[in-house]
């Protein structure tokens, strides 16, 4: 009786249901069929789409105006950034910044600290223990390719993050010490200059055309090899002027390579470690084969 | 006085003053130099040509032979800066009296125009009122027009002579008379020639009203070829001559008339040195920073950028319809007004536009931009809400134009360097390489701290910053006058760096010599360092 009875109930729900279900299904095509038979004419509907669309532009306009505004260091940040690094930086440290544009920094990165350009892939950090990235996190369209290189080469100690902006600390595990730079080993030449889209110093060698340029450095103590890189700056002429720099040791040619303003940076290794132990005397030789070639820039190291 | 008149009035009056009292904020970039420098010499010139015209005029032929370019505009802005002086305006304000009046009438002139554009569908009059209060917003809201518009270059005045030639022209061929007709024509005409002596590459106005008549010739002649039972009877030369609109052949004699005029080096001798002249003009050969069309759209707030190409869709569509409903007057002004928008963004895209800095190249087409955007803004109200046109259309004009007002208040005063919100503003842009200001005008906001730190009589080196806008700051008291400019890095005790795209060799030889690369003095928009000051141990107190 009982189950006799739960069958009838659950039929009649059933019944109930379907008819709601029947009864909404038709609602809702009665009101589709309404709303396309009383559609707005299509200079209507598109003059709506274009408002919607306008207005939604526009609001989203103020918010994206907003949140880069709220995603750059504030002055306050800036400070702090300057108060960590004056308290925590030691001579010897180098300032990264990511994204580059970030030059507000050299107004607040202490004096003893160096800003040196984010480094590539492979390229020495001549003399530096310890880098620290100053970032912005938030910046539009940022890269963090400085980041990641440093982190390939370093041990990140640090992260301090101070409003929108990130001070991250790298320690180096092996610093490069060369034995010596080129630049220091003559002063009166050196300068810092544009190379590879940042500044370095390097050793400005002038080219006059057709003769050969000859730079002696004092004897010194060569090691395993000299490397470096060497950059002909943007002259008068055409950029494509062939350069011709040469490496002496003892007045005996050691390598060379040929190089113009049209290819950048090249980097340069001169192999010196079969060398009898003792000083030597390094010439640099320069040539330019043309005229209009601007001064040559070399950044050399002498590797141990 | 008409309502229609009445907001022109308003508008010219208020952006004028609006434009006076902000013209001292800006720094001067390289071109507004170049017209600050030649503007008093050509207007000084130009005064004893009645008295002694063989004089005056070879002159006036050094002068521009000099300068590369018609002096009618750095006349005007010399002429203007003069009686600024006069008027007891202090230094960059009296340089940029002439751009502030320049500015009101471009405002008065695009009320009027928008106007009757928006009455010319057949708007209420509320409608067409509407038009006309949101147009000269939607020019100016712009931060980079806005910046361009303070400035005393001839761009703006060009930009106003190239749309009144078209509305005189669009008058000339719906004139209810003969008589009048002629008379706008021949307005037209003038107009059109006072813009190609402004700035030569105007010229092309030349082209796009042929053009225009051209196309309605052939419009005609395929209706005819349609219907051919109503082929009229073989007409003679001078009845086909009769039927090209005055307005063209008024500015096809105004317009190398006053080319002469403006630029007396090329009137010597047209046959050798006309196409050299061109090819300057429209910067052929000339490598550019960014392609000025792509910098317009990635410049402009990302709002006022949708509202022009809503504008420009809605020409499109009138002119289909009017092609297709034989409607003629539609078709004459769609046509018109697309012809002469996107001929210059057209020249733009193609490496054909003058190679001038930021919007500066195509700048003429702004105010069209603005005319067909505000119009799409009222029309917008009308079709899609007809009950609530009006509280529809100024809610969409407020949120459209919101985002570019929040803009303008944030760059001011350095507009050059204001970049749209897709591209993430000013530091997106810094991401992307993009010039970040357009001739070293951002060194303006490091004078206040340069003359409260400098040490007395430091030598600065201007890196990026054109000698003719230090020579400016100086005249107007921006700059102390105890500071000297150094001839080279070796020589300097501070430097100021303005950055831009392109090499920054100085700016690493100035930091070798004064021993540091710390900056003393930042000017920035969007934490993108603009400009920074670098100083010599002891030469920053």
């Amino acid at each position: 009786m009982a189950v006799h009875l739960l069958a009838r109930l659950l039929s009649a729900t059933r019944a109930l249901l379907g008819e709601q279900v029947e009864g909404w299904y038709g609602q809702a095509r009665a009101g589709g069929r309404a709303a396309w038979v009383n559609r707005p004419r299509a200079a209507r509907a598109a003059a709506m789409i274009a408002a919607a669309g306008l207005a939604a532009i526009g609001a989203g306009s103020l918010a994206a105006q907003r949140a880069t505004e709220a995603a750059l260091p504030s002055a306050l940040d800036w400070r702090a950034a300057e108060a960590l690094l004056a308290r925590d930086g030691a001579a010897g440290d180098a300032v990264v910044l990511e994204p580059a544009w970030l030059e507000r920094a050299r107004q607040h990165v202490p004096a003893d600290l160096t800003i040196i350009p984010a480094p590539a892939a492979g390229e020495p950090l001549p003399g530096v223990r310890r880098v620290w990235l100053v970032s912005a996190p938030g910046a539009p369209r940022r890269h963090r390719t400085a980041e990641l290189e440093l982190s390939r080469r370093a041990v990140r100690a640090d992260v301090q993050r101070l409003g929108r902006l990130e001070v991250l600390r790298f320690d180096l595990p092996e610093p490069a010490a060369p034995l010596a730079e080129l630049a220091a080993l003559a002063p009166a030449s050196a300068s810092l200059r544009e190379a590879g889209g940042a500044a370095r110093r390097c050793l400005v060698l002038p080219l006059t055309p057709g003769a050969a340029l000859l730079h002696a450095f004092p004897r010194q103590r060569l090691g395993s090899a000299l490397a470096g890189y060497a950059t002909v700056l943007p002259g008068a002429g055409a950029p494509g002027v062939p350069v011709r720099l040469a490496f002496q040791v003892d007045g005996e040619e050691r390598g060379a390579l040929e190089l113009s303003a049209a290819e950048g940076r090249r980097r340069f290794e001169v192999e010196t470690g079969r060398l009898a132990p003792g000083l030597h005397e390094l010439v640099v030789v320069v040539t330019a084969s043309g005229a209009g070639a601007g001064p040559l820039c070399l950044e050399g190291l002498v590797l141990p | 006085m008409t309502r229609r008149r009445r907001i022109a009035l308003g508008w010219g009056l208020a952006t004028a003053a609006a434009a006076l009292l902000a013209a001292g904020a800006p720094g001067v970039p390289r071109d507004e130099a170049e017209t600050m420098a030649l503007g008093p010499r050509a207007a000084g010139l130009a005064r004893p040509l009645p008295a002694h015209p063989a004089q005056a005029w070879s002159a006036l032929a050094d002068l521009s032979r000099e300068a590369g370019r018609p002096l009618l505009g750095d006349a005007l802005h010399g002429l203007a800066a003069e009686v600024g002086e006069r008027a007891g305006l202090d230094g960059l304000r009296s340089a940029r009296a002439g751009a502030a009046l320049v500015a009101g009438l471009l405002a008065a002139v695009l009320a009027l125009a928008a106007f009757d554009l928006a009455g010319a569908l057949g708007a209420t009059a509320a409608t067409a009122a509407l038009a006309a209060v949101l147009a000269p917003l939607v020019l100016f809201l712009a931060p980079r027009v806005a910046g361009q518009a303070l400035l005393a270059t001839p761009d703006a005045l060009g930009a106003l002579l190239w749309l009144a030639a078209l509305g005189g022209y669009a008058r000339s061929l719906a004139g209810p008379t003969r008589l009048r007709r002629t008379h706008a024509g021949l307005w037209a005409g003038v107009l059109a020639g006072l813009a190609a002596a402004v700035r030569l590459d105007l010229w092309t106005l030349l082209p796009i009203l042929a053009a225009h008549w051209l196309l309605g010739r052939l419009h005609l002649a395929w209706l005819a070829h349609q219907a051919p039972g109503t082929a009229g009877a073989a007409e003679d030369w001078a009845a086909r001559l009769r039927r090209v609109p005055i307005g063209l052949l008024a500015a096809l004699i105004f317009v190398p008339a006053a080319v002469a005029l403006a630029f007396p080096w090329l009137a010597l001798d047209p046959l050798h040195r006309a196409l050299p002249a061109l090819a300057a003009a429209h910067g052929a050969g000339v490598a550019r920073p960014v392609e000025p069309l792509w910098l317009a759209l990635l410049a402009m707030p990302a709002a006022l950028v949708a509202l022009a190409a809503v504008g420009l869709a809605h020409a499109v569509l009138r002119l289909a319809v009017g092609l297709r409903h034989g409607d003629g007057d539609a078709v004459r002004v769609e046509a018109l007004i697309l012809l002469a928008t996107l001929g210059p963004l057209a020249l733009a895209a193609t490496g054909l536009a003058p190679p001038l800095a930021g919007l500066r190249p195509a700048l003429h087409a702004f105010p069209l931009l603005a005319l067909l955007g505000a119009r799409a803004l009222a029309v917008l109200g009308a079709v899609a809400w007809p009950a609530r046109r009006l509280a529809l259309s100024t809610a969409l004009g407020l949120l459209v134009l919101a985002p570019a007002a929040s803009g303008l208040w944030h760059a001011f005063p350095t507009l050059a360097s204001a970049w749209g919100e897709p591209l993430g503003g000013a530091a997106g842009a810094a991401m992307l390489g993009l010039p970040p200001q357009d001739g070293g005008e951002a060194a303006r906001g490091l004078l206040p701290a340069l003359a409260l730190h400098a040490a007395p009589s430091a030598r600065v080196l201007w890196v990026g910053v054109p000698p003719g806008a230090v020579a400016r700051y100086r005249r107007a008291g921006l700059l102390r006058a105890d500071l000297v400019d150094a001839a080279g890095p070796a020589e300097a005790d501070l430097a100021v760096v303005a950055r831009a795209s392109g090499s920054r060799d100085l700016e690493y030889r100035a930091w070798s010599a004064l021993g540091t690369s710390r900056a003393v003095a930042t000017a920035a928009l969007d934490e993108v360092a603009l400009a920074q000051v670098f100083a010599r141990a002891g030469a920053w107190r």
